[in-house]
């Protein structure tokens, strides 16, 4: 799906150039937009897992929490590394600091670093889950500010989705569809596969106990 | 002919440049107030009872075609005239000088009249900081009436001959990328896991055989 989704961005997609002075570098646009929603996807995750800990203290929904952080990251990171890009080929200038959408991701981005962190630092229980939940409940707040924050602030950063918006017209709207979809059922396999090894890593703890004795 | 002495010669020097200074003052009354994308530069026919405006915005921030509005407003002592107004990047540079205007006729009396001058987004090379503009208002024989100067940050730069093949082909890299390294340390922490998960087993059994008294596993 990634790779149908890739080649559509590069072969099927419209070239944009009203608006863009990098017509072929805004083709970056499809994939980011596929990972930058799908970070805020498992940025939502994060906590809404966090959320039900608290609420259950089930060690299995700190454990998915965890898990979404740890995607969040690598879609972000991916965002991190292609609007930069962009930004070099269409702004001249790879990061703008007075742009708040920018802004807003990279500390949500930072944020969530901190809580991987976190978690690193305090011992495995309880008191780790709940602290890393709580701090992730209230990390999460920068999710709708980093998304609304093009129509909050002044920013330069694009403005697809929106009435006054520049649109990438029906064939980069389907595109975008199939970059997001694809992006979504990666971070979903991910999300197994992590938390088969999170269940994997419970037996070999169990084991190691048992072992021990 | 007879050279002027010295004396003469620095009293006409003095004069001229008096009269230099004054026709100066008079042509570049015009003046900025604002800052941001608030600023306006300030332009005016005294003469005629015309003030005219326009917003200057202290950054160009896309590569796109900028297009500056020009607000001409007489008052009742104004008599109808054709003004032309101009906008000149780099103005006092004859290398690089460029400049575009437009023209609009002011109705006698109270009336306003908006006139937009466009600057296409080919016009500047290069990301640039204080880039000099000059705000102009000129008489219909193209006489100047009044002028404002005020510095522009252009904040792009000229487009990548490519395109922009170049970071696209990075950007796509670098997606695949991630996320084969990611899967990558996934596959390889999840082989130490189940390694480690059957030689815990294998100890375990082990352990059970030489100790027969534990019993059979349950």
């Amino acid at each position: 799906m990634l790779a149908l989704a890739t080649l559509l961005s590069l072969l099927y997609a419209p070239t944009l150039t009203a608006g863009f002075s990098a017509p072929v570098a805004q083709r970056i646009f499809y994939l980011h937009f596929g990972a930058a929603i799908t970070s805020y996807v498992a940025f939502s995750g994060t906590f809404v897992f966090s959320l039900l800990f608290l609420k259950n203290g089930k060690p299995a929904n700190d454990t998915a929490a965890a898990a979404c952080a740890s995607l969040g990251l690598l879609f972000t990171t991916m965002v991190l590394f292609a609007g930069p890009l962009w930004g070099w080929a269409e702004w001249g200038v790879a990061w703008r600091f007075e742009d708040a959408r920018l802004d807003t991701y990279l500390v949500l981005g930072l944020v969530f670093v901190g809580y991987l962190a976190l978690r690193r630092q305090i011992a495995e229980g309880d008191a780790r889950a709940r602290t890393s939940a709580t701090y992730a409940a209230a990390g999460y707040v920068l999710v709708p500010l980093s998304y609304f924050s093009i129509y909050l602030f002044q920013s330069l950063h694009p403005k697809v989705i929106s009435p006054g918006g520049q649109g990438v017209g029906g064939q980069g709207a389907l595109v975008m569809l199939v970059a997001l979809a694809a992006f979504v059922l990666l971070f979903l396999a991910l999300l197994g596969w992590r938390l088969d090894q999170a269940a994997l890593d419970r037996r070999v703890a169990a084991l190691q106990e048992r072992a021990d004795l | 002919m007879t050279e002027p002495s010295a004396p003469r010669g620095a009293l006409l020097a003095a004069v001229s440049l008096v009269a230099l200074l004054l026709s100066q003052g008079g042509a570049a009354a015009g003046f900025v107030t604002g800052v941001g994308a608030s600023r306006v530069a300030h332009l005016a026919d005294p003469a005629n009872g015309v003030t005219v405006t326009v917003g200057v915005n202290e950054t160009f921030d896309s590569y796109a075609a900028n297009a500056f509005t020009f607000t001409l407003a007489g008052d009742s002592s104004t008599a109808a005239r054709s003004y032309t107004v101009e906008v000149a990047i780099s103005p006092d540079d004859p290398d690089t000088r460029a400049s575009w205007n437009a023209t609009a006729t002011l109705e006698a009396g109270s009336s306003t009249r908006a006139v937009t001058v466009t600057v296409p987004a080919e016009a500047i090379k290069g990301t640039l900081s204080n880039t000099p503009f000059r705000f102009s208002l000129l008489g219909s024989n193209g006489t100047l009436i009044d002028s404002a100067e005020a510095a522009i940050d252009v904040r792009w730069r000229s487009p990548p001959a490519d395109g922009g093949l170049l970071q696209l082909a990075l950007a796509t890299t670098a997606f695949w990328a991630l996320v084969f390294l990611y899967a990558l340390h996934l596959h390889s922490n999840e082989r130490k896991l189940r390694a480690r998960a059957e030689a815990l087993e294998r100890s375990l059994q082990g352990a059970q055989k030489d100790d027969p008294a534990e019993g059979p596993k349950r």
